[in-house]
């Protein structure tokens, strides 16, 4: 018995390593793929190495890439009509994943990551951080895999938080008090936050869990809640009094610019944007850039996949483009771009350890990651027509309009959206 | 309409070939018939079809029903105020672009047909900002126009003015958005009323001279009466145009800050290709037909009565 | 008149219209002058003016965006749609001002006035269903309904302008119709299908709205190319003027060595989307 036990093992270990060493990357030679990516330093970091997969399988790979929101809004309209020509694209599951996985516009990456035959068997899908794998599950249907993630957390000016000697705060109090004591020093805005319409609703998010509220109540919008009135209080507050100027302009692009110019003593959003902030090349501030956990504690966690077409002619180059796309090698090159890597092995790499000059940031974004929340967006389906109606309403704020009397608004507007949803 | 082969007059002689005399005697059907084809299923077949989209309640995603409404997208646009900030704004930008770039219009026509008599560099660079890709005129004015690096703050700093938002500004962002209009059309106005101009008898002014009127005078008495044939017909085409606006608004500002410059035809857009309500867009897009129509048909009614 | 006009009146005329000129052109030379400078220059706190130029903003734009190839796919739209509406204008025009067809002439006008966008849903469901999205036929079609009126409007006054005599006379020997048409109208309105021509390729190459929404990879236009470099481009301000040099650049060229006619199209027909 113990005999044959053994023998079936060494049976499949044998396999295994085998099918490793022949497994077919070049079993979709000369096939062409579409892929549709997110202008996002994931795809920055990662677009140099293409030409490698594109060796290794003999798949062209015909990338686009889009600015965010005309990204988002070319695959939607994509898929809707079908998919037929997209193949592999980059998803946000926190946006669009209950959206997709409900039309059935996407394919259950589930059947793929455990696949023995269709997957390299060094691959290694457990190596995934579980929380960043469940982030991307709706509907039953694990959307895409994912490439990176991000926690929200504060970007702040070592250099003048010393020099005014403001403590990194910890509490939304605190974060106000320092944002009061910088505002106008040495030229800078206390603080930048996203005023944007709807994109600022994502980043509003740990505001709103910091005082105890949600997006939904009992399948209802709960911006009434006075909880969530005070948190949007709070936040537009920050803003109106120590934000820079045309803040209701600004999404992350305009945040990220201002701080890399120096304009603003701090931000909190995406903790992807160190790559942005902290590089020297795109930045007057890099190396005076510190990095904390996000003030109240409650940080949101966003989650990129790469996710496949339903309608693909090319499913399997395309889950062989994902496969490689997030092997270890290429986790650990993103990661050393600065860009928050999926696999727990890639943070251990000597390499890693070696650049990671200011363990700040490695050390914020790790701990905040087990307990960070994936409901950056409310969870239903026209995910862009809610936040849409929120964002209406933190534009009128900052333009001086009363909070309660606009959240009322989008909560109706939002309600009417959520009636017409299966 | 005369698409119909009716009483065709017989050709003058007969002309050898059957198939050039049927088409000599049918010629004043057959040479619009494909043109007119085209037209029909490129434009009123998607109206028609529009119009059929407006009565129902559609998403193209599966997640989300459809069904026959009636004309309920038409009353929840009623209700709805973005809808009706939308009117306004489409209302308020031609309505401060218009009438600018028509007196704008009239006196560079008035400049060019008394100095230099429109030589060909200067007709040329007048010609430039109206033929210029409205995309890259977009991006153009975006820069000038940014905050806190644009040069447009530059000026007013230098004049001793103070900065100013620009886009940023919601109460600013139609006017500086019709100043980008007014510079890009006040050209086609003032092309329009020149030719208007130089199409003049001498007479009437001869003889406006030699009763010594002021310049004033006869630009009132004289001018202005041959001139309005062409300044209606620029008039109505820049008002038509005007409501229409959509490349300069979707590029420079998407609408915002919040909804302050979405017009009717950029919140269209919005509903239709990012949240793809389809049914609703349909209605929309319809009731901003209407409005376009009725402000041309009331135009011209004005020119019959003046 | 002229010639009573003093001297002084004369030069405050010339310097207003000088102003107006300067005006009208800043846009232009500021946008090639961020599009030579760098980005540390273009982000300066107070503009500058006097500086090296650099290409690289050209050649970032040219070689990350594959410029060339949305010029050749925004060529093949213009000029199809062009030509295709010559071939059915052109003899409706011809017939319009020949028969004196009011009610075609109205039709025409009036597809002039409907706002582009209200085609656009229709047309992006009916190409779905056809799978036509993405494909040069769904783009060269829907620039037609920009190209096919605004040629016909233009032309018809050329047409007009034609004495009948010169027509009856090739009946008179023995010609057809169509025939006259084709080796003695045309020949006549030339100037009118060159003016016609240029505006036609102009206003499609300009259009954006349907190349966005009905184009894809393969058949992605400049200025839809433009677009989407934009926010991008929130940061590399050289790099967006680089691309509004560019894609303005053919235009620009083409006006200054043509604009007798497209100042006679543009005033004869008024055009735009």
């Amino acid at each position: 018995m113990h005999k044959l036990t053994l023998l079936t093992l060494t049976a499949a270990l044998t396999l295994s390593s085998a099918q490793a060493q022949t497994f077919k990357w070049d079993a979709y030679k000369g096939t062409t793929l579409r892929v549709l990516l997110n202008q996002h330093p994931w795809t920055t970091a990662m677009q140099e190495y293409f030409p490698e997969f594109e060796k290794l399988t003999g798949i062209k790979l015909a990338t686009e890439t889009y600015p965010e929101a005309q990204f988002r809004q070319k695959v939607l309209v994509e898929l809707s009509t079908g998919g037929q020509n997209l193949d592999a694209f980059m998803l946000s599951p926190g946006q669009e994943g209950q959206l997709y996985a409900k039309s059935g516009w996407v394919e259950d990456m589930t059947g793929y990551v455990n696949s023995k035959t269709l997957t390299a068997g060094n691959w290694g899908f457990s190596d995934f951080y579980p929380s960043v794998v469940n982030s991307t599950k709706y509907a039953g249907i694990m959307t895409g895999v994912p490439i990176q993630t991000e926690t929200t957390m504060l970007f702040y000016r070592k250099d003048l938080f010393q020099k005014y000697g403001v403590a990194v705060p910890k509490t939304l109090v605190q974060l106000e008090a320092a944002a009061k004591t910088l505002n106008g020093k040495d030229g800078v805005a206390g603080i930048a936050l996203r005023g944007k319409g709807s994109s600022a609703t994502s980043q509003f998010a740990p505001y709103m869990y910091a005082e105890g509220s949600t997006w939904l109540k009992d399948g209802q919008a709960n911006f009434t809640d006075p909880k969530f009135v005070k948190a949007m209080t709070y936040y537009t507050g920050l803003l109106k009094n120590y934000g820079p100027q045309a803040a209701l302009t600004m999404s992350w692009p305009e945040v990220t610019n201002l701080f890399a110019q120096g304009k603003v003593a701090m931000f909190t959003d995406a903790s992807l944007f160190r790559s942005i902030v902290d590089d020297p090349k795109s930045s007057s501030v890099a190396g005076k850039v510190g990095f904390a956990a996000m003030p109240g504690r409650k940080p949101t966690v966003t989650t990129w996949t790469l996710s496949i077409s339903k309608g693909s002619r090319n499913k399997g180059a395309a889950w062989l483009f994902t496969q490689w796309a997030t092997n270890r090698e290429n986790q650990a090159r993103v990661l050393l771009k600065d860009v928050p890597a999926v696999r727990r092995s890639v943070w251990n790499t000597p390499a890693f350890k070696a650049q990671d000059k200011n363990p700040e940031w490695t050390q914020a974004h790790l701990t905040q990651l087990a307990s960070a929340t994936p409901l950056w967006n409310p969870p239903v389906s026209q995910v862009g027509e809610v936040r849409d109606a929120l964002g209406q309403a933190i534009v009128g704020i900052l333009q001086g309009g009363n909070a309660a009397e606009l959240l009322k608004k989008a909560n109706d507007a939002t309600n009417t959206i959520l009636s017409k949803e299966k | 309409m005369s698409l119909a082969p009716t009483s065709t007059p017989a050709p003058r002689r007969p002309v050898s070939g059957g198939f050039s005399s049927w088409l000599d005697r049918n010629i004043r059907w057959v040479f619009p018939a494909p043109a007119m084809i085209a037209l029909m299923v490129l434009t009123i077949l998607p109206l028609a079809f529009n119009l059929i989209l407006s009565t129902q309640e559609r998403s193209v995603s599966d997640a989300l029903p459809s069904s026959y409404v009636g004309l309920g997208n038409y009353s929840a646009a009623l209700k709805d105020e973005r809808f009706w900030n939308s009117v306004k704004l489409m209302f308020q930008f031609t309505g401060i672009a218009v009438p600018l770039q028509m007196l704008c219009g009239l006196g560079l026509a008035l400049l060019l047909n008394r100095t230099m008599r429109a030589s060909g560099l200067v007709r040329a660079v007048v010609l430039l900002p109206m033929i210029s890709t409205p995309v890259a005129v977009a991006l153009i004015w975006a820069l000038m126009m940014d905050p806190n690096l644009g040069v447009l703050n530059y000026f007013l700093e230098s004049l001793g003015l103070g900065r100013s938002l620009w886009l940023a500004d919601s109460r600013l962002v139609i006017p500086a958005l019709a100043l980008v209009d007014l510079w890009q059309w006040t050209p086609l106005v003032s092309l329009i009323l020149l030719a208007g101009l130089q199409t003049m008898p001498d007479e009437p002014f001869e003889a406006a001279r030699i009763d010594g009127a002021s310049p004033w005078q006869v630009f009132r008495f004289i001018t202005w009466p041959m001139l309005q044939p062409a300044a209606f017909a620029a008039l109505t085409l820049r008002l038509i145009d005007a409501l229409k606006t959509f490349d300069i608004i979707e590029v420079m500002t998407q609408g915002g800050p919040g909804t302050a410059s979405e017009t009717l035809n950029v919140y269209a857009y919005h509903t239709g290709f990012e949240f793809l309500r389809v049914g609703y867009t349909a209605a929309l897009l319809t009731l901003l037909l209407v409005t376009v129509a009725v402000v041309a048909v009331g135009v011209n009614l004005l020119r019959r009565r003046a | 008149m002229t010639a009573h006009e003093s001297r002084t009146r004369a030069i405050v005329l010339n310097t207003a219209l000088t102003l107006v000129i300067l005006v009208m052109l800043f846009p232009f030379v500021w946008m090639i002058m961020m599009s030579l400078k760098t980005q540390v220059e273009n982000t300066a706190a107070t503009p500058v003016w006097i500086f090296r130029p650099v290409l690289e903003n050209y050649v970032n734009v040219i070689q990350r965006n594959n410029f060339l190839a949305f010029t050749k796919n925004s060529l093949i739209v213009a000029a199809s749609a062009t030509a295709i509406g010559m071939l059915l204008g052109l003899p409706a025009a011809y017939s319009i001002a020949r028969f004196r067809q009011r009610g075609l002439s109205l039709w025409i006008l009036i597809s002039r006035i409907i706002p582009y966008i209200t085609f656009l849903l229709p047309l992006f469901l009916v190409f779905t269903k056809l799978r036509l999205i993405g494909s040069f036929t769904a783009l060269i079609l829907s620039h037609l309904i920009i190209t096919l009126p605004m040629i016909i409007w233009i032309t018809i006054a050329f047409f007009e302008d034609i004495p009948t005599d010169l027509e009856e006379a090739a009946l008179v020997d023995g010609s057809s119709r169509a025939g006259a048409f084709v080796r003695i109208i045309l020949p006549l309105v030339a100037p009118g299908i060159v003016t016609a021509g240029i505006l036609a390729m102009i206003f499609s190459w300009n259009q954006f709205l349907f190349s966005l929404i009905l184009g894809g990879p393969g058949t992605k236009t400049v200025p839809v190319a433009v677009f989407n470099f934009l926010s991008y481009g929130s940061q590399d301000y050289g790099a967006i003027a680089a691309a509004a040099v560019l894609i303005t650049l053919p235009i620009i060229i083409l006006s200054l060595t043509v604009q007798r006619y497209i100042v006679k199209g543009l005033t004869a027909g008024g055009v735009k989307g």
